[in-house]
């Protein structure tokens, strides 16, 4: 209650100011008069009566203002008065206030940026009811390595055996599949298209906890078969049904298996895949053998091939989880009669973008905030730097108000004030700029990498800063300008004011025995020494990244079309059939105008790779990589054949005897023989193969990495057809047009069912990482760079303008131009010299650093550039050093020409 | 001591303001009279410290105020006590006795 009269009472007063201060002074006039006439009755005259009053009641003027003073609201007054006052003296001098906004804005962007991706990417959790009990299973194979994916009766007995979960839920990955969607308002389906579909456990929805938006999503009640049924997914329902509500409950044919849609997932619930696409349908998984035609996966113990969700009971430890999950396991493969694989079942937390337990995602997190913290620290060296260079100017300024009454505090406090005003600047760009700036880089990548592909699957994904982040950029923005100007309060207030007030002006000292080091000295070395790491990181990392540029694979990519087939099998063409299509698709491609090749694969280089196991006769296995081939593959892409012989049509009818290896792969193996004829045991089942063939090292896997074991089989002739490539001489987007009008010929579906791409697309994949790494390299160096020159720049011109005077007199009593320019130009360049090395030893080592990070972070970036290389730290030295003496010598020269009897009679 | 008025001590004076309201509703001048009359010249009242308590003691709801004309027919800003200001001076009243009665004791002690 009496807080609240408090401030009804101070808001009056603040409000209504001019009645109550009528009242008030009505009141101690009253008061006045009233001793007054009491004196008056003693026989005073009038106006001594007055005098001894004020005498004995100390003055009305100072009463008022005791009383005005004493209340809450007569400071709100005073900050008002310095708001406004800061305002006017901040508008006075518009190249410094311009400066440190703009300064300290840019810093605070670059952390926001990577605060938000860093909160989209990693923070955010998926949209279900309670998304941190939801863990995933992961199994760790006693072999090394570890899988996420189980069979169907592992996943069974998982979720009923074990009592650590409230529910378990399975998902098989994304499958394409051929749909004839319904067409709003008409009974008729539109042509057969491919949608992407996910098949899950039909408890997906109530472990989850999601709620259909519009009808109703399955539950364990659903009869695998009886009614199909599917959830559409709401970007789906956006984007081919135009958000139609009537389409739920139509039927939509998949693989011609008429489903009734009965629900829509609401917009935020993406799945719980990574990443985050959520597919067109989830359809339970007792359905698969109705989209799928063909074999029963899903209860196939050798198919694994689900992701195993579960929900921990809340009693329940990740640890007694993972204890309880590894025993059932162990025990199923030992009562299942197999050997046991798994030696841990790991529960990892789901997440809506990355694992968090991605070491490498880490390293560039890490990476990336270190980055963007260098560019914070030499935005806040500058603001010190400038308010310093301020709070020395005002020195004298701050002298006459000190001598006319001001206490230190009240002048603190304005000072304060105005740094409070260009944070409150550069946060208000920050909270406009950012959002805007993270919509066009996210824009960006979409238009660049998401689309580039396939249409088929849409990111969903949110990077734009939420409000917590926002509120941080306000907070950092405003603690960064109350810091600084403290610091420069507390420069220029502090000191004998009567030497200021003279105009005392601090000396150098030159060559006089040691180098005297003021705190200014320090902030333009430690701003030097910043900006030269910074610089010299995203130097090398830029340099790194245009060597990735210019990495070549070693194989034709550019004349090279990829037709890639999806399931086959489920699209109604029979195993059995399978060679005479491959004989009739590599037919028809092979008659197409300048086509000069046709190969198939069942991996597309660069793109992936299958993996294998190579034993050498009484050694132990190794992992290596595989690709099975058919004959013309080395030709196609210009592999030469460094030895022995390419496969024939032949080895296609006993695919597993023979072999070709990579030189790597001879070398690795047989450092001093000759590979050829020898016996390799190829996979787990360790079929002997004679290597046949030896052919020239490539970048298959990685971009700039040659696999030391990696070796082509022949493909059997009735294997699925996976890849097809065709070499031609014409153009992409015409070529592609002749090879799927040829495919239609065939069988009109083939056309529908292929995707097809360039292998220059598989060459781009290779080279995203790179390309994102120099757009962040060059980003971060850019920023830092123009951040570094103006905030170098502008102190040390200022730092010298300061001297104009001592100059002067130095010049009066008969100094030469040349001896002084000399003086000040070898001090700065000693100065900076000593913080540009003491810049490139850290940078050095944090390059270095960099190459020994985990997971081959640092030489991906690197690109086999030096850690040291001379070229980007010589660049970066000499930049600096420019910089430096340009801005020392400009004002020292103009200062040696003002007339000596200015400067004297300033004096 | 009459000469030089003794200071108040800290807190005392918005408990003696409170004191000198119980009697009647009064004005400023009233309440400083009043105050060292009782005291018998003790306390000599600054305006400034008189008035700053005013303000305090209004804001915390323990008196408020309003304008009325004086028995010479002056307009003067009365203040009256209320509830809560007559509850506050009732139990600061005892405590200051609980704590002066303390304060004799030990001064009479030894």
């Amino acid at each position: 209650m009496s807080l609240l009269r408090s401030i009804t009472g101070g808001l009056r007063s603040l409000f209504r100011k001019e009645q109550v201060s009528q009242e008030l002074d009505e009141e101690l006039n009253g008061f006045l008069e009233m001793a007054a006439e009491e004196k008056l009755k003693q026989g005073m005259s009038r106006k001594d009566a007055l005098r001894a009053v004020r005498l004995e009641k100390g003055s009305l003027e100072v009463t008022k203002e005791a009383v005005r003073a004493a209340g809450w609201e007569s400071l709100v007054e005073t900050c008002w008065r310095d708001l406004r006052f800061a305002a006017r003296v901040l508008r006075k001098s518009p190249r410094f206030t311009a400066a440190s906004v703009l300064t300290l804005a840019l810093g605070v962007i670059g952390t926001t940026l990577v605060f938000t991706a860093y909160d989209a990417l990693v923070l955010r959790t998926l949209a279900v009811r309670d998304p941190k009990s939801l863990v995933v299973l992961k199994r760790e194979l006693r072999k090394g390595g570890s899988s996420t994916a189980f069979s169907k009766p592992e996943y069974r007995n998982l979720s009923e055996h074990s009592h650590v979960f409230e529910g378990a839920i399975a998902e098989k990955g994304y499958d394409t599949v051929l749909a004839q969607l319904p067409v709003a308002g008409q009974k008729k389906l539109i042509e057969p298209l491919q949608v992407i579909i996910k098949l899950v456990s039909e408890n997906y929805f109530s472990v989850l906890g999601v709620n259909a938006i519009a009808g109703r999503m399955f539950t364990e009640q659903e009869h695998g078969g009886a009614e199909p049924v599917a959830v559409l997914s709401y970007s789906s329902w956006q984007r081919r049904f135009h958000g139609d509500p009537a389409v739920v409950g139509q039927s939509v044919l998949l693989s011609g298996t008429p489903i009734t849609i009965i629900g829509i997932a609401p917009v935020d619930f993406i799945g719980t895949g990574l990443p985050p696409v959520p597919p067109d349908l989830w359809i339970p998984l007792a359905m698969q053998t109705r989209v799928e035609p063909g074999r029963d996966r899903a209860q196939d113990a050798d198919e694994s091939r689900l992701r195993v969700v579960g929900r921990l009971r809340p009693d329940v430890s990740a640890r007694q989880a993972r204890a309880e999950l590894t025993t059932i396991a162990q025990r199923s493969e030992t009562n299942r009669g197999l050997e046991q694989e798994t030696s841990a079942i790991q529960t990892d937390p789901t997440a809506y973008f990355i694992e968090k337990g991605n070491p490498q995602f880490h390293s560039l997190a890490a990476l990336l905030m270190v980055s963007f913290g260098m560019v914070l620290l030499i935005a806040c060296a500058n603001l010190a730097n400038f308010f310093l260079a301020r709070a020395t100017a005002r020195r004298k300024e701050m002298a006459v108000r000190r001598a006319l009454g001001a206490s230190r505090g009240r002048l603190m406090g304005q000072l304060l004030t105005e740094g409070v005003l260009i944070g409150l600047a550069a946060g208000a760009i920050t909270l406009i700029a950012s959002p805007l700036l993270c919509d066009f880089i996210w824009r960006e990548i979409q238009s660049r990498i998401v689309f580039r592909f396939s249409d088929l699957y849409v990111f969903t994904f949110r990077f734009s800063p939420d409000s917590w982040v926002l509120a941080w950029t306000i907070v950092v923005s405003i603690a960064a300008g109350m810091l600084f100007s403290v610091l420069g309060a507390a420069h220029c207030t502090n000191g004998d004011s009567h030497e200021a007030l003279q105009g005392y002006v601090a000396q150098w000292t030159p060559n006089r025995g040691k180098l005297r080091v003021s705190a200014r000295d320090v902030l333009i070395a430690a701003q030097v020494a910043f900006s030269v790491v910074l610089l010299v990181n995203a130097g090398l990392v830029a340099r790194g990244m245009a060597r990735g540029q210019r990495v070549f694979p070693g194989f034709a990519t550019g004349q090279v079309i990829n037709i890639e087939f999806a399931d086959l099998e489920n699209a109604g063409f029979d195993r059995a059939h399978t060679a005479a299509l491959r004989e009739q698709l590599a037919g028809r491609f092979s008659a197409l105008p300048e086509v000069t090749g046709v190969a198939f694969a069942d991996h597309v280089p660069l793109l992936s790779a299958g993996r294998t196991t190579v034993t050498e006769p009484g050694k132990a296995k190794e992992h290596a990589f595989d690709n099975q081939i058919s004959p013309g593959f080395f030709s196609l892409f210009g592999i030469s054949i460094v030895r022995g012989r390419d496969f024939k049509v032949a080895d296609a009818a006993r695919p597993a005897s023979v072999v070709i290896i990579t030189e790597s792969t001879a070398r690795h193996l047989w450092p001093k023989e000759d590979a050829l004829g020898k016996i390799i045991l190829v996979g787990d089942a360790q079929t002997p193969a004679q290597v046949i063939g030896v052919v020239q090292d490539t970048y298959t896997v990685v971009l700039g990495k040659v696999e030391p074991l990696y070796v082509y089989l022949p493909a059997a002739a009735d294997a699925p057809i996976d890849d097809v490539f065709v070499r031609t001489a014409g153009k992409g987007q015409t070529s592609i047009g002749l090879v799927l009008s040829a495919a239609a010929v065939i069988d009109n579906k083939l056309a529908s069912l292929a995707l097809v791409h360039v292998m220059d697309d598989a060459l781009w994949f290779q080279r995203l990482p790179s390309k994102i790494a120099t757009l962040f390299a060059t980003s971060v160096g850019s920023l830092g760079l123009f951040l570094a020159s103006v905030g170098i720049y502008g102190t040390i011109v200022y730092a010298v303008a300061q001297r104009t005077r001592e100059i002067g007199i130095r010049m009066a009593l008969g100094a030469h131009q040349r001896s002084i320019l000399r003086l000040v130009l070898v001090r700065m360049l000693r100065l900076v010299g000593v913080a540009t090395c003491i810049g490139l030893a850290l940078a050095g080592t944090l390059s270095h650093a960099l190459t020994v990070l985990p997971f081959g972070m640092g030489s991906l970036l690197l690109f086999g550039v030096s850690p040291w290389d001379p070229l980007v730290f010589a660049t970066v030295a000499v930049f600096l050093a420019v910089i430096a003496l340009s801005a020392a010598y400009l004002p020292a020269r103009r200062a040696t020409k003002v007339d000596p009897m200015v400067t004297l009679r300033y004096e | 001591m009459a000469d030089k008025p003794s200071d108040l001590v800290q807190g005392t004076l918005d408990m003696l303001i409170l004191k000198t309201l119980a009697l009647e509703p009064m004005h400023g001048y009233g309440i400083a009279v009043r105050l060292e009359q009782m005291s018998k010249g003790v306390f000599r009242l600054n305006a400034g410290s008189l008035f700053v308590a005013f303000q305090r003691l209004q804001r915390a709801g323990l008196i408020r105020s309003e304008w009325k004309a004086t028995e010479n027919s002056r307009r003067a800003k009365y203040y009256v006590l209320t509830d809560k200001g007559r509850k506050r001076l009732n139990s600061e009243t005892r405590e200051w006795g609980r704590q002066v009665a303390a304060i004799a004791r030990i001064l009479e002690a030894s």
